[in-house]
């Protein structure tokens, strides 16, 4: 060993081989090493509360780096467009340096760099946060300070306001955006109760009075949970949550989200979008519960059929074919249900053809099932990526309260890898089979409506006349 | 938790080797940095850089087509690549377990990658659908990186983009490829990264039995990379079909990391002084969050990929979207007058405490994910040959004094940048209406 920089030297005379040379060797292929014994991975210890005022507080002991790292949901759902607005406007009040109640605070976070960041979705209001882990006390009282004073100035209120209407431009220009919203659109109807993303008319409606009514009703502790990772003690940690928050209340019950209506079984809508080079292929269909026993078979499925880069769809579409350098099938949470999604990404003269390779796959993943070698596999790589997440400070907080936030123990996080492994092949075929019929499930193809309704209609079960605006 | 001790040594083929055995975590992170980017491709032949990291997953001598990820994944880990200016990097984070595998994987693929006309045909076209997915299909796609190097630099390695335009991915050839790969991908053109839970003495017997017969080859001279910065201001419109509303991109030359290290961190800083995270950074306090803001979102950076990701030359980035009144010149006047006060006065204190800070804390969260850890590790190693400074960085960023900071507001010039204003461009054929069939 030495630990001096190395030096690059150049060796000998340049080599030039043909493509056949540099792919053979004399001594020729050679066995692919098997993999060492599998040690399990130690996980430290979780100290999961809930304080009086119905706030959930999880923390755990991990020393990686002299870091903490926080993640919190609050329960966030909303009926209208005006709730949507309102939401997206308060996450954006919610840490804005200034507020006259925590001027000391701002300074010591200034002093440590600590950060906080609030952001929405059509369910939960998510707040993320950092600090070194001597500044835990300031992360906290901060965070308390946001949770228990919802008072932004009408000047501030009309600043962001009239900011977001323009980043909200440029948000809705992006297909990935106009895609999901032509699928709810497409599947569900008009459910303002999904929207990701606001319209501009009700961003610009939103007062200081309706932000502080909306903090008012729903920055509640009750169903809220709040997790702590890092270089700290779990039982000081919680106790200095259950100081600052002592005069965080909670009203009332939390809002349920919005029923959906059932999904449109089977029907694939064309969508137009001007000057796309690329279509955005988006099929979902309603699948179980997580919490359903069937899940865990139908996530291995899912990830044969096309959830990770070693599947049949990746391998299909990209990888044998060339059509597409994005495909993804996986889960998505719309509101109350769960769905499986198909997402694929693909050239205007290509979308004809991947959009068949997909329904050929669905229909091989029944006529052809998955194997015991394919779904090892995905087992492996489930519980390697679960285990990988939970090796750093963010990915164990950020694993643990997405865990909660869907309804499952902490504990989940190491619970489900080992649910996979008494997953047996008859169950797999049988969730491909109960949730993968490719006539069962329901879309849009997004792109060049013109170029694209004939090639569609060939293939068959896109309704080529549907041309609702993205 | 102490500090990894890292340590590094060369096989005799040339192959460079840095270990850094990191305990409490369950997986290795393993990683091959090649000194290979897309500022190295040849003339017409923008994108090869990148398209070739594509052929380097279409299987070798030992390994099918199709094979690299589903041996990886398989075994709970993950793999991919990226190319950029200067180096293209292949990394895989894996369980413990599965380290003999991916040193098997990588070493085949460094001694005989297999590069077929197919494989060629299908990566063309994949590497075509990633660019309409990232640039021609989006708003703001590819804004600035793809096309603000054309207008800061002059010589074909800086300037041109390294995604790379259509009819050049289109000509190239296998023939090309094996070139391509004989030049460039020699052990001693690498750098090997292993780092995580090994057992160094292992790890040193797995790497002599997977990579120490990959025959030794010449190595190419480094590319020129010098040039003259402006002595100028250079101005251009980039038109964006998608865009809603304009963006601008000013570039500058930055200091080179190699000769003036702490000249570059203070860059670093400086960007957090500017537009960090919160109100009160000096261009978002400007720009928007006073009464009549002129900007809908601004940032700054060092590089065209992030900090310390490329030798010299290298980009000093400021990018805002706005509004169409808000005009160009109005944009700089803001811009340079705060860095003329930050050249004359340096950051006040409390700005200061606040910037090291974030910089410093920014480093210790970055570093804690193993997979980000490992790139860093060999992406400095091939660059600069100083993969510890992955482990300075915290406490060299928090050492930048307000000095710094003033000099490195100074030295971003008017007269030596580059000004690219991205304009939303009216579709330029009229479309066709659908009828409904």
């Amino acid at each position: 060993m030495i630990d001096t920089p190395l030096v690059r030297a150049p060796l000998g005379e340049p080599v030039r081989r043909s493509a056949e040379e540099i792919g053979r060797t004399t001594a020729g292929p050679r066995a692919l090493p098997a993999l060492d014994v599998r040690r399990r991975q130690a996980l430290p210890p979780m100290t999961d509360v809930v304080l009086p005022n119905g706030l959930r507080v999880i923390a755990a002991r991990r020393p990686s780096v002299p870091m903490v790292e926080m993640r919190m949901s609050v329960p966030f759902a909303g009926a209208t467009f005006e709730h949507a607005a309102t939401a997206e406007v308060l996450a954006a009040t919610l840490f804005r340096e200034g507020r006259p109640s925590r001027a000391g605070m701002e300074a010591a976070m200034s002093r440590h760099g600590v950060t906080l960041a609030a952001d929405r979705s059509s369910r939960w209001l998510h707040i993320s946060g950092s600090a070194p882990g001597h500044a835990l006390d300031t992360l906290v009282d901060v965070l308390a300070d946001a949770l228990t004073h919802g008072s932004p100035e009408e000047e501030e209120i009309r600043q962001i306001r009239h900011r977001m209407v323009r980043q909200i431009s440029m948000i809705r220009a992006q297909p990935q955006v106009i895609a999901q919203e032509a699928l709810f659109t497409h599947c569900y109807g008009e459910v303002p109760g999904l929207q990701e993303v606001p319209f501009p008319a009700p961003v610009e409606a939103v007062t200081g009075a309706s932000v502080r009514e909306l903090h008012k009703a729903q920055v509640r502790p009750r169903g809220t949970v709040l997790v702590l990772v890092g270089d700290l003690d779990p039982e000081r940690a919680v106790d200095r949550v259950a100081t600052a928050t002592r005069n965080w209340g909670g009203i009332g019950a939390v809002t349920a989200p919005t029923a959906l209506p059932p999904v449109r079984g089977g029907r694939v809508a064309l969508v137009p979008r001007a000057d796309a080079v690329q279509s955005q292929i988006r099929l979902v269909h309603p699948v179980v519960a997580r919490t359903d026993d069937r899940f865990p078979a139908l996530s291995l499925a899912s990830l044969v059929f096309g959830g990770y880069f070693s599947s049949r769809l990746v391998k299909n579409l990209r990888e044998r074919k060339g059509l597409a350098y994005r495909a993804d099938v996986g889960f998505q949470d719309h509101l109350d249900k769960l769905v499986v999604s198909i997402e694929a990404d693909t050239a205007t003269e290509a979308t004809a053809q991947a959009y068949g390779e997909i329904r050929a796959e669905l229909e091989r993943l029944v006529d052809d099932p998955p194997s015991e070698a394919e779904i090892g596999a995905a087992r492996e790589y489930t519980i390697g990526m679960a285990m990988l997440a939970l090796s750093s400070q963010a990915g164990f907080a950020t694993s643990v309260v997405t865990a909660v936030s869907l309804g499952h123990e902490p504990d989940r996080v190491t619970t489900f890898p080992e649910l996979l492994r008494s997953v047996t092949r008859a169950q797999v075929v049988d969730s491909a089979r109960e949730f993968f019929d490719p006539h069962a499930f329901s879309g849009v193809v997004v792109g060049d409506a013109a170029e694209l309704a004939d090639g569609l209609h060939a293939v068959g079960g896109v309704d080529v006349s549907v041309s609702a605006a993205g | 938790m102490p500090t990894p001790i890292l340590q590094r040594f060369t096989l005799p083929n040339g192959l460079r080797v840095v270990l850094y055995p990191i305990s409490g975590v369950p997986a290795v992170g393993v990683s091959v940095h090649y000194d290979v980017g897309f500022r190295s491709e040849p003339q017409q032949r923008t994108g090869f850089a990148h398209l070739f990291e594509h052929l380097m997953f279409q299987g070798s001598e030992s390994v099918d087509r199709m094979e690299h990820f589903g041996h990886v994944q398989a075994a709970g880990g993950t793999a991919n690549g990226s190319t950029h200016q200067d180096y293209t990097d292949f990394y895989q984070v894996v369980p413990s377990a599965a380290l003999e595998r991916v040193l098997f994987l990588e070493a085949d693929r460094m001694r005989a990658p297999k590069l077929t006309a197919e494989n060629l045909r299908t990566q063309v076209n994949v590497v075509k659908e990633e660019i309409r997915l990232n640039v021609l299909n989006k708003p703001y796609g590819g804004f600035p990186w793809t096309v603000l190097p054309g207008l800061l630099f002059q010589t074909y390695p800086n300037a041109h983009n390294g995604y790379g335009d259509f009819t050049d991915l289109g000509r190239a050839t296998v023939d090309e490829c094996a070139a391509f790969f004989d030049a460039h991908y020699a052990p001693g053109n690498a750098v090997l990264t292993i780092a995580g839970d090994i057992d160094p003495g292992r790890a040193v017997d797995l790497v002599l039995r997977h990579f120490q017969d990959v025959p030794a080859r010449h190595l190419p001279p480094a590319v020129d990379l010098s040039e003259p910065a402006p002595d100028q201001e250079l101005r251009k419109e980039h038109l964006d079909p998608h865009a809603p509303m304009p963006a601008t991109a000013i570039g500058y030359r930055m200091p080179d990391p190699l000769a003036d290290l702490d000249a570059y961190l203070a860059h670093m800083v400086l960007c957090v002084v500017l537009s960090g995270s919160g109100e009160s950074s000096r261009l978002k306090r400007r720009l928007i969050h006073g009464a009549s803001p002129l900007v809908t979102d601004v940032s700054t950076g060092c590089g065209l990929f992030g900090a310390l990701d490329a030798r010299d030359p290298e980009t000093f980035l400021c990018v805002a979207t706005h509004p169409q009144e808000t005009s160009t010149d109005r944009l700089l006047d803001v811009l340079d007058s705060e860095l003329e006060d930050l050249a004359a006065r340096g950051p006040l204190e409390e700005e200061l405490v606040r910037a090291t800070a974030l910089s410093s804390v920014g480093m210790h969260r970055k570093h804690d994910m193993l997979l980000a850890r490992t790139r860093a590790l060999g992406a400095q190693e091939v660059l600069f040959g100083k993969a510890e400074l992955v482990d300075q960085l915290p406490g060299r960023l928090a050492a930048v004094t307000a000095e710094d900071v003033a000099l490195a507001a100074k030295s971003l010039r008017p007269y030596s940048r580059a000004v690219l204003s991205l304009r939303p461009a009216p579709s330029p054929v009229p479309r066709p209406s659908l009828s409904g069939s």
